[in-house]
């Protein structure tokens, strides 16, 4: 199966979407702090202390993906779009 | 493993590469930072010759209260003799810092000499069989 192509910018928001929508508020109060892995396609997510294992085990299961990643409770807004970020011409 | 600081700042010398075979491995200075929680960070271009594995965007909250997006990447490491995985922030610039995660995964003891400006990594002592 072809994977779709998301630029940075559509992880990102794709990512936020389901972290704010749906996430914040049930991992903050347990999981502040640990690194969350988002699958940004099917919404699955993956929770560790330790980002490297996160990112493994979102890996394992998708193994062709790009996540959104995040710290727990560290996100406040939404981001400006990856390209005003990294200061590249729009 | 023994080091200096540069400025009241502590660096350490490690070499970092992709995952794959054949990945290239470059030789690095970073500086040691007890206030970065994650693995480590190098910027973009410094890191590109070596081939780490893009695995997603990492968002995160720096020491400015700022918000910030950068490429998250896996690579391998080795440093103090040791090798092994980490995972690879690469920021648009900045330094190159190694974190308390990565200084976790180490398993070393840190000893830091403030007034002589050295740091001295040690193995733990092994546990005593009863």
């Amino acid at each position: 199966m072809t994977q779709p192509f998301y630029s940075p910018d559509d992880v990102i928001k794709k990512g936020e979407a389901i972290y704010f929508s749906r996430l914040k508020d049930e991992l903050e109060p347990t999981h502040s702090g640990e690194t969350v892995v988002i699958e940004v396609d099917s919404g699955e997510y993956f929770i560790n202390k330790d980002v490297l294992v996160a990112v493994n085990e979102a890996r394992a299961k998708f193994p062709d993906k790009l996540f959104y990643i995040a710290t727990i409770g560290s996100i406040s807004k939404t981001s400006t779009n990856f390209q005003y970020a990294w200061n590249l011409p729009k | 493993m023994h080091g200096t600081f540069q400025n009241n700042l502590a660096f350490i010398e490690f070499k970092l590469r992709g995952t794959e075979s054949g990945a290239l491995e470059h030789t690095f200075q970073g500086m040691i930072d007890t206030g970065f929680n994650g693995y480590l960070q190098v910027p973009l271009m410094a890191a590109l010759p070596v081939g780490l594995k893009l695995v997603g965007l990492n968002q995160s909250t720096i020491a400015n209260g700022s918000q910030t997006t950068s490429l998250g990447c896996e690579g391998r490491i080795t440093i103090c003799g040791e090798v092994f995985d980490t995972f690879v922030s690469l920021p648009t610039d900045g330094p190159i810092l190694i974190g308390t995660q990565l200084l976790a995964k180490l398993g070393k003891d840190l000893h830091i000499d403030f007034v002589k400006g050295t740091y001295t990594f040690k193995d733990k002592p092994k546990k005593m069989q009863p």
